[in-house]
């Protein structure tokens, strides 16, 4: 033990100031001191920063009216797409395959499983193995070797399509990936506070949550932070939460540690107000207040949570009035926020949630529309009602003034009166998202982050889905209905369909995902603001049967692969139908992973594969994944030992560093496992490369003109050796910004653009798109933040023109712009606003 | 004033929301629900707590010894399954589940299925603590559970706080089953 204790204290003194969040949290002791030390995956140990997630192969036993293992397949998927699509963090979740329950891997992963849970029981989720602590970038932590995620066997009242599996699939692996509950109303949140909808199902606690974890380079510096300590009569509270409360809509908070002090960390630039709250009390048989686990000792001992105090506003305040407010910048570093708190026997209110009716069916949270309706909302929680009716005294508000509860409006609501409602007045222009609610009753508050959201538009629904056919023949839905836009994206199951036109009269046309035959998929349509067409139509959602061929068929080449390599595989099959952006290869083994994947044809996909050094023989089933189509290959690829020269990493262009590299540029490969130097020949797509040289293990060459786009197999044999083939992404230079327009005016400095206004982008270097090419092929950002492209077409010089409406808040300033064709990025234009 | 809606319409409540609160997400059992989907239903007094395995998940084992049984066969003891527990340094802790403490009082509503493991009934909701009240009845209580509440329909619900004596629950149990007596 003693020698643990050292190296704790090594450890300790390597690392940051750590944050706490609502991680899985261990101290070195009870006494001090208290730098958190986080349960999370070491991504340093992981390709790609990616966390393979597998599926038990038997899936569940039981499903719903017309529902499929293939359905509950993509909704996990998008489940984990939620999480991956976390830009502020480096963490990535990928398929994995179908795996046995149990079954031996050495690379750390998160397995899924359908199990016998009894009624009363949907799903659990935790960090089911974990390593010796160890130190990293951001500190001490303990890494996470392998997380479990247990779903019913029996899913025939859960309906894959529904909001309530897919939030239970989300927050399951939310605790899988190391965060515990929140209570600012984010998907890791209790159900006091929870409002995440399937349109929107991460809140901002939930990215600082991850973000804190697993930062991309820049998280810390481009956020900031408040620092500050919590006590009673100036002894220190234990898992206090703080909550940084912006008046436009966010919450993101901390606990505090065993002294008392807490960092905030990961504040987006604004303005915050500062609370701390206690946690909701312990009820019975639950292992802990809001069961959210205590830090622990060395010794595994729990250190509780300080018994319950009153809430208050920095400094001391109830009124969020007089409460400071924070200004946080990039950077920004605020210390010395100290609350002093009263102890308090419990909490006078807790556990609230609110609902709106926009149909028939219920909507948390609350979403009101400025454009009128059934624009009210009802609340339930404990501390509201009292006997018959409201607690006497309770006092309901809006924090950041969207919003006015008129005076003597709450009431019990006819209906229930368990439940409150109240009336509400919106301020004019109060915008839209989230905003926050505060009760007061025993001279006690309660802070409901985002407790209500506003919304500038009807919820969606679908009408019709109607089988077309594109210029090229190929089938396409179109999708009409109300409240659809050209930013809606329509799901099948769990799959994302490709959009590939819209009209405001008449819809969405979009591919529809590769299916098995005879599938039917319950479509829903998912909206930026929070609201999806399950809104209205949950309890009869529109679907559809997916035309498709026979199952498909085929094989993987190279089959067998040596531990510690990297290769080329190529998927050849019959019948498969493979769409870009619907396909996921999984090869059945968290230490076999793909590093890229490319579909070339309907028929074919090359990946380049990575073994692990330490992967056992094996074999195991190779999975493609096409939109709700999973189509398995048993013993696929095998891994067999040896020790063999390899490509390690990417191939990259060796000016740029860019993984495409275009014709008659220098392409740099990193060798690993030579023997010896000597005799070199390299081939690229079949053809020998000019000026192969290779030093320290560094090969360099160029890439031929005139090779084609697309994955290119590269071949190395340095003395007789040959390496694995791998393939090397062939690529087209970046595209241009050629000019900007608003109607036939260039845009610049004379002419700025103006908030709103729609302008056209010329894009040069698109390559060859066809004449009126899919605005999903584009994608313009401005400061990094993405417009809708309202249409794309080739203009008469050959560039290609992209039609996109600015933010009509847009402030003044000047803009970085760029233009993405497919995975191709153009340098950054200038943009002026005025 | 907005139309009021009827206790059906509110049944529909959370089919955008019934996500989860907690490790574990639970649906919402009803007493007689409990009683009728329990394969076992007995008041016992915890014994051991051991641990076992289940693919890649650790189990409490919890021994309980039989002291009143209403449903179920007969048996002087039942193991129990509750996920999470602690063998040599692996520790798994799943927020939500039950915890039962050596030499504690409950009465239990268990649920076996075809792998023949004994499981508290929806988790935390299946499990009462036995205690005495004011006038020194024994009585079993529960408070109401903070997890995500789910009813039938996968769509949110609230938990609600239970207190009942023993008493009362031998006569509702005996009315739902159909019981001439037979406590062990």
């Amino acid at each position: 033990m003693r020698r643990g204790l050292r190296y704790l204290a090594v450890l300790l003194a390597l690392s940051a100031g750590a944050q706490a969040y609502y991680h899985f949290v261990h101290f070195v002791s009870r006494q001090g001191p208290f730098t958190p030390i986080p349960e999370k995956f070491d991504l340093s140990a992981l390709l790609n920063k990616t966390v393979f997630f597998t599926i038990s192969e038997t899936g569940p036993a039981a499903l719903a009216a017309g529902d499929s293992k293939e359905a509950v397949v993509s909704q996990l998927r998008l489940a984990a797409k939620a999480w991956n699509d976390v830009p502020t963090s480096e963490l990535r979740l990928a398929f994995g395959g179908f795996t046995q329950p149990g079954a031996f891997q050495s690379s750390p992963l998160v397995e899924i499983v359908f199990d016998e849970v009894p009624p009363g029981l949907v799903a659990l989720g935790g960090i089911t193995s974990r390593g010796t602590m160890t130190s990293g970038p951001g500190g001490a932590f303990v890494p996470i070797q392998r997380s479990t995620v247990i779903l019913r066997r029996d899913l025939t009242d859960r309906p894959s399509w529904s909001e309530a599996l897919f939030l239970t699939m989300v927050h399951e692996m939310g605790h899988a990936l190391g965060l515990q509950h929140t209570l600012t109303s984010s998907v890791m949140s209790t159900e006091i506070t929870r409002a995440m909808t399937k349109a929107a199902p991460l809140g901002p606690d939930d990215a600082a949550g991850l973000s804190l974890l697993y930062p991309k380079p820049d998280y810390l510096s481009s956020t900031g932070s408040i620092a500050g300590r919590v006590g009673i009569a100036g002894e220190p509270v234990n898992m206090a939460s703080v909550v940084a409360l912006s008046p436009e809509g966010s919450a993101i908070s901390t606990l505090t540690n065993p002294d008392g002090t807490f960092l905030l960390q990961g504040l987006p630039p604004g303005s915050y107000y500062l609370y701390a709250h206690p946690l909701p009390p312990q009820l019975s048989v639950e292992s802990f207040p809001a069961n959210i686990t205590p830090p622990s000792d060395l010794e595994g001992r729990p250190i509780p949570a300080t018994l319950s105090f009153e809430t208050l506003f920095y400094p001391g305040v109830k009124d969020p009035a007089a409460a400071t407010i924070f200004p946080v910048g990039k950077g920004t570093a605020i210390d010395g926020v100290n609350f002093d708190v009263r102890r308090r026997a419990a909490p006078a209110i807790y556990a609230v949630q609110t609902y709106s009716y926009p149909g028939n069916a219920a909507v948390k949270p609350a979403h009101l529309n400025t454009y009128g309706g059934r624009n009210y909302f009802i609340a339930a929680g404990y501390g509201l009602i009292t006997g018959p009716g409201v607690t006497p005294g309770l006092q309901m508000s809006v924090i950041g003034g969207s919003a006015v509860i008129a005076p003597g409006s709450i009431r019990p609501y006819p209906s229930d009166t368990r439940y409150i409602t109240a009336d509400f007045n919106l301020a004019p222009f109060p915008g839209e998202g989230a905003k926050h609610l505060l009760f007061f009753a025993d001279n006690d508050m309660y802070v409901l982050p985002g407790g209500f959201r506003i919304v500038n538009r009807t919820p969606p629904a679908i009408t019709s889905i109607t089988p077309e056919t594109d210029s090229s023949g190929a089938p396409v839905l179109r999708i009409a209905g109300t409240g659809l836009t050209a930013d809606t994206r329509i799901l099948f199951d769990g799959a994302v369909a490709t959009v590939r036109g819209f009209q405001p009269a008449t819809g969405l046309v979009v591919s529809p995902p590769a299916a098995l035959p005879g599938h039917k998929a319950v479509v829903v349509a998912l909206n930026k603001d929070g609201q999806s067409s399950l809104f209205l139509q949950a309890n009869q959602p529109p679907s559809v049967q997916l035309d498709s061929t026979d199952a498909p068929v085929f094989t993987v080449t190279p089959n067998q692969l040596t531990a510690g390599t990297e290769a080329m595989v190529e998927v050849q099959g019959v019948g498969t139908a493979f769409q870009e952006g619907q396909v996921a290869l999984a090869l059945g083994s968290a230490d076999v992973s793909v590093r890229r994947l490319w579909v070339t044809s309907p028929n074919r996909i090359v990946a380049n594969v990575v073994v692990a050094a330490n992967a056992l023989p094996s074999a195991s089933m190779v999975t493609v994944v096409n939109g709700l189509r999973s189509t398995g290959l048993p013993d696929g690829l095998s891994v067999v030992p040896g020790a063999r020269p390899t490509v390690r990493g990417a191939v990259i262009e060796a000016g740029s560093g860019r993984t495409d590299v275009v014709p008659g540029s220098v392409a740099a490969a990193r060798l690993s496992g030579l023997s010896s130097a000597g005799a070199l020949t390299v081939t690229l797509n079949g053809l020998p490369v000019q000026s192969p040289a290779l030093n320290d293990n560094l090969l360099t060459f160029t890439v031929p003109s005139g090779t084609p786009t697309g994955p290119a197999p590269l071949k190395v044999r340095v003395n007789g050796e040959e390496l694995p083939a791998i393939a090397v992404s062939v690529d087209l230079p970046p595209p241009t910004v050629a000019a900007i327009y608003s109607g036939g005016t260039r845009i610049d400095l004379n002419r700025p653009a103006r908030p709103g206004e729609v302008i056209t982008v010329a894009v040069g270097g698109a390559g060859e798109l066809g004449p009126e090419a899919s605005p999903s092929r584009f994608r313009v950002c401005v400061n990094d933040q993405p417009l809708t492209v309202l249409q794309a077409g080739l203009l008469g010089d050959g560039s290609y023109g992209v039609q996109v409406q600015l933010d009509p808040a847009l402030p003044v300033g000047t803009y970085m712009l760029t233009v993405a064709v497919d995975s191709r990025v153009s340098p950054v234009q200038s943009l002026p606003v005025k | 004033m907005p139309r009021p809606l009827t206790p059906a319409i509110l049944v529909l409540a959370g089919a955008l929301s019934a996500g989860p609160g907690r490790a574990a997400t639970l649906e919402r059992l009803s007493m007689d629900e409990m009683i009728q989907q329990s394969t076992e239903i007995v008041r016992g007094r915890v014994m051991t707590l051991g641990v076992s395995t289940k693919g890649s998940v650790l189990y409490t084992l919890a021994r309980v010894e039989v002291l009143e049984r209403w449903k179920g066969p007969s048996g002087r003891t039942v193991e129990i399954w509750i996920p999470g527990g602690r063998s040599g340094n692996l520790r798994q802790t799943f927020s939500g589940a039950p915890t039962l403490a050596v030499g504690g009082e409950y009465v239990l509503f268990l649920w076996a299925g075809s792998s023949g493991n004994r499981q508290v009934i929806g988790f935390s909701q299946g499990a009462f603590d036995v205690k005495l009240d004011a006038k020194g009845s024994p009585q079993m209580q529960r408070a109401a559970s903070s997890e995500a509440m789910l009813d039938e329909r996968g769509q949110q619900v609230e938990d609600v706080p239970v207190r009942m004596s023993l008493a009362e629950l031998r006569k509702r149990l005996k009315s739902a089953l159909g019981l001439a007596g037979g406590a062990e």
